[in-house]
């Protein structure tokens, strides 16, 4: 191949290293990676995979996913029976209130309250919607 | 040919290594083997495409953490050292295009040649260092190919099972590689 021929020729004699490396570098290298390697009692402890730090990294996800599924769940349940109480607390009659309210009235009511009890209860309304959709 | 074996902690028989890293007892000496085999071969595979020794040990450690950690999924379908040369370019490739990033977010210019005429660890001459400028603007594959072909000597057969890609598609991709840099040196003659 010419241009190959052509390059080798500016380099002069084969291909030379340029690179250095520290003294003893290859060496010491082996000890060295070695002792990164995760430690053995990981190794044994998690006979699925043993690279250690993954492994608690994921753990770590994971706890933290059930945890917030957790918090996620008991927030929408007590937003559920507010609201439901402010539901049947409007479905009451009263004297100024039509005795058969629409759907409309009922959902406008429902959307202001949502925002009142998602600040209360220091949760965003956009997480509330979205559970309560399923999204 | 840069890849030099200097040490040597016995015969090392591939084979029986492969058995002892399938078994967790005798895995972290079997890797321990491993790592003295074929350390400096793939450095040199990896400086080539990272350039200075720093991110060179560095982007070397991260291949055999890589290693270490999916040895379960080493397949006895290629030797141990092409898996490992996939995992170091692929590694380097990756730490070139994170710097990449970080250089053209930074609004840097950097001279390759000038650079490497200043490192401590470079003592080759101008046409060494325009050279490993031309090879750094190739694209990565091709980078990866020359690399593999030109300074380690490597057949195509083997290079062909680093990548999974036909030894045509190599040979095209080498030619193009040699052609371009090539160019570089007669733009910059």
């Amino acid at each position: 191949m010419n241009e190959e021929l052509e390059i080798k020729k500016r380099l002069g004699n084969g291909v030379n290293n340029p690179f250095r490396v520290p003294e003893n570098y290859f060496e010491d290298f082996t000890a060295r990676m070695m002792s990164r390697l995760p430690a053995e009692e990981s190794e044994t402890s998690n006979d699925a995979d043993s690279n250690s730090t993954p492994v608690i990294e994921m753990n770590n996800q994971k706890r933290r996913g059930k945890w917030l599924s957790w918090i996620t769940a008991v927030a929408a349940v007590m937003v559920g029976v507010v609201i439901g109480l402010h539901i049947v607390d409007n479905n009451q009659p009263s004297p100024t209130a039509n005795s058969t309210p629409t759907y409309a009235s009922v959902q406008t009511t429902s959307e202001e309250d949502y925002d009142d009890i998602a600040e209360y209860a220091m949760i965003d309304a956009g997480d509330v919607y979205a559970y309560l959709s399923g999204f | 040919m840069e890849a030099e074996q200097r040490h040597d902690m016995g015969t090392f028989n591939e084979e029986i290594i492969i058995s002892q890293l399938r078994d967790q007892k005798t895995r972290r000496k079997a890797f321990e083997s491993v790592v003295n085999q074929y350390s400096e071969k793939l450095y040199w595979q990896i400086r080539r495409i990272v350039n200075f020794h720093d991110d060179a040990d560095d982007v070397l450690q991260n291949t055999f953490l890589k290693a270490w950690s999916n040895i379960d999924s080493f397949r006895n379908d290629s030797k141990l050292y092409t898996w490992l040369s996939r995992i170091a370019i692929n590694e380097s490739l990756s730490f070139v295009s994170k710097q990449k990033t970080t250089i053209s977010m930074d609004n840097e210019e950097l001279n390759l040649a000038e650079r490497l005429e200043s490192d401590n660890y470079f003592d080759g001459d101008e046409t060494q260092a325009m050279l490993q400028e031309a090879v750094d603007q190739l694209p990565d594959k091709q980078k990866a190919v020359f690399n593999l072909k030109y300074f380690q000597e490597m057949k195509y057969e083997d290079i062909s099972q680093v990548f999974g890609t036909s030894v045509g598609a190599l040979k095209a991709s080498y030619h193009l590689a040699v052609k371009k840099i090539e160019e570089y040196f007669n733009n910059h003659d």
